[in-house]
C-alpha cells in the first residue's frame, strides 16, 4: 500500500475510531482509491470474525463454572478461617457470663446428685406450690437446714437446691429461691414429696400421675440467670 | 461509554442497573450469594478475555480464578457495578501479562497450533480446511490464531477495543496508556491481524 493517506488511518477508520476531521478525509481518499477500499473491506471483515469469535465462545461456560466453583470454594474457606479466629471463648460464645469450668464444676455436682439419689432412692426437692405443700407432708431427704440459714451468695456456685417441702405456716416469708421455684412450669414443680405420697391423697388424674412420678434437682450458679434443672423420671424405684 | 455500557443501559434498564448496585454492596456486606452473582455476571467477560489474552485454557482458568479472588479481596472499593467492570478488565490484563510472562520463562509460548488442541479445537491449516467450509469460518479462525501473533499490548488493546467493545479511551485507562499511543497500538494490531489472515488465505498481502 503506497498511499498517503496511510494503512494506519484507514485501520483506525474501520473501527470509527478517528476524530470526524479525519475520518471526512480518510472517506474522501477511499472515494478515489480502490485499493485502499479493499484494505478498508479486509480490515472489517477481519474485524467481523472477531467478534464473531467472542460470540462463538460456548465451550467457556463449562469452565466458568469451574472457575466459579473454585473462587467460590476459596472465599468460603477464608471466611470460615476469618470466623474462627474471631470465635470468643466458648463460654463467651453461649452469651452466659459464666465461665466454662464451672459449667464442668456444676456437672460434676449434678452427677454427685443423681448419684446420692440412685443410691438413696431420694433426692432433693424444689418447694412445693403453696397448695400442695399444706397437703402434703414434709419428706425430709438431706439434712435440713433452717428455712433462713440459705447457703450466702458466695456458696450458691453449684449448690443444690436444699430447701424442704414444708408447709408455708409458720416458716415465714419465702426466700427468693423459692420464688424462682414458683415461677416454674407444672411438670417442673411435681417432685419426690408427690411421688412419695400415696396417690390416694392426691388423686391425681392419669397425665399429672405421670408427672409426679418425675424428680427435679435444681442447681443453682453465682448467675441469677442461670439455674440448672435436671428432671429425674422415678417410675419403677421405689 | 463502552458499547457494553450502551447495552445495558438499553437492554437492562434502570431496575436491573439498580440491582447490580445493590448486589456490589450486599457482597460488600458479606453476602455471599451476591458475590456468586456477581461472579456469573462477569466470569465471561473475565475468562474471555483471559483466554484471548493467553490464548490457553487452562491459563485462562488459573488467570480468572486469581482475578475473582482479588474482587473478593477489593469489594469494599466499588461503589458500583460501573467502577468493577473497567476494574476487572483492568486485573484481567495485568495478570494476564505476569502468567503470561512465567509462561515464557518456563519455555516459551507453546504454538498457536499447540493451544487450539489443548482448548479441546481442532486445528486446520488453511490448506487443509474443507472445501465445504465457508469462507467466514475460515477466517473466523485465521483471526483467532492470528492474535497469538501480536504483541502483549497490541493484542490486550484489540480485544478490549474490537471484542469487548470499549472505547479507544476507556482501553487506555486500563491499559494505562495515552490516547495517542492506544490508537496506535489498535491500529498496528488490525493491520497485522489483516496481514495474518491474508497471508494464510493464499491471498498476496
Amino acid at each position: 500500500m503506497n498511499c498517503t493517506i496511510g494503512e494506519e488511518r484507514i485501520a483506525l477508520y474501520s473501527g470509527a475510531d478517528l476524530p470526524p476531521d479525519e475520518a471526512r478525509e480518510v472517506e474522501l481518499h477511499l472515494a478515489e482509491c480502490s485499493g485502499c477500499r479493499e484494505v478498508l473491506e479486509e480490515l472489517r471483515s477481519s474485524r467481523k470474525a472477531l467478534r464473531r469469535l467472542a460470540a462463538s465462545e460456548s465451550f467457556l461456560s463449562a469452565t466458568a463454572e469451574t472457575v466459579r466453583n473454585r473462587v467460590m470454594a476459596e472465599v468460603e474457606t477464608s471466611r470460615i478461617g476469618a470466623l474462627s479466629t474471631r470465635v470468643p471463648p466458648a463460654s463467651k460464645s453461649l452469651g452466659f457470663p459464666m465461665p466454662s469450668w464451672r459449667w464442668a464444676l456444676a456437672a460434676v455436682a449434678a452427677t454427685a446428685i443423681l448419684a446420692v439419689w440412685l443410691s438413696t432412692g431420694r433426692i432433693v426437692d424444689p418447694p412445693l406450690p403453696p397448695q400442695q405443700a399444706e397437703r402434703s407432708e414434709p419428706v425430709a431427704v438431706l439434712p435440713a437446714e433452717p428455712p433462713n440459714s440459705a447457703p450466702p451468695e458466695a456458696s450458691r456456685e453449684q449448690a443444690v437446691e436444699r430447701e424442704q417441702v414444708q408447709p408455708e405456716s409458720g416458716l415465714g416469708p419465702p426466700t427468693p429461691r423459692r420464688e424462682v421455684a414458683r415461677t416454674l412450669p407444672a411438670p417442673i414443680r411435681a417432685s419426690t414429696a408427690a411421688f412419695d405420697r400415696p396417690p390416694a391423697r392426691f388423686d391425681p388424674g392419669p397425665e399429672q400421675a405421670a408427672v409426679e412420678k418425675s424428680t427435679v434437682a435444681k442447681i443453682i450458679t453465682d448467675d441469677p440467670n442461670v439455674v440448672i434443672y435436671w428432671v429425674l423420671e422415678t417410675e419403677g424405684i421405689d | 461509554m463502552a458499547e457494553w455500557a450502551l447495552g445495558m443501559e438499553t437492554s437492562l434498564g434502570e431496575a436491573d442497573r439498580t440491582a447490580r448496585v445493590s448486589l456490589v454492596s450486599r457482597a460488600q456486606q458479606g453476602d455471599i450469594a451476591a458475590f456468586e452473582t456477581l461472579l456469573r455476571l462477569h466470569e465471561r467477560r473475565v475468562l474471555g478475555t483471559a483466554y484471548r489474552l493467553l490464548g490457553k485454557l487452562e491459563d485462562a482458568q488459573d488467570a480468572a480464578q486469581e482475578v475473582f479472588l482479588r474482587m473478593h479481596s477489593h469489594l469494599s472499593s466499588f461503589d458500583s457495578d460501573d467502577r468493577l467492570v473497567p476494574w476487572l478488565y483492568r486485573v484481567t490484563v495485568n495478570v494476564c501479562y505476569d502468567l503470561g510472562r512465567n509462561r515464557k520463562l518456563r519455555g516459551g509460548a507453546a504454538s498457536l497450533d499447540l493451544l487450539r488442541e489443548d482448548s479441546g479445537f481442532e486445528v486446520q491449516s488453511p490448506q487443509a480446511s474443507p472445501e465445504t467450509e465457508s469462507l467466514e469460518q475460515e477466517r473466523q479462525r485465521l483471526v483467532e490464531q492470528g492474535l497469538q501473533v501480536l504483541s502483549d499490548r497490541e493484542r490486550a488493546a484489540l480485544i478490549l477495543r474490537d471484542l469487548e467493545g470499549l472505547t479507544a479511551d476507556e482501553v487506555g485507562n486500563i491499559l494505562g496508556i495515552s490516547g495517542a499511543t492506544i490508537r496506535s497500538h489498535i491500529a498496528s494490531a488490525r493491520i497485522k491481524l489483516r496481514q495474518f489472515v491474508k497471508q494464510r488465505m493464499g491471498m498476496k498481502p
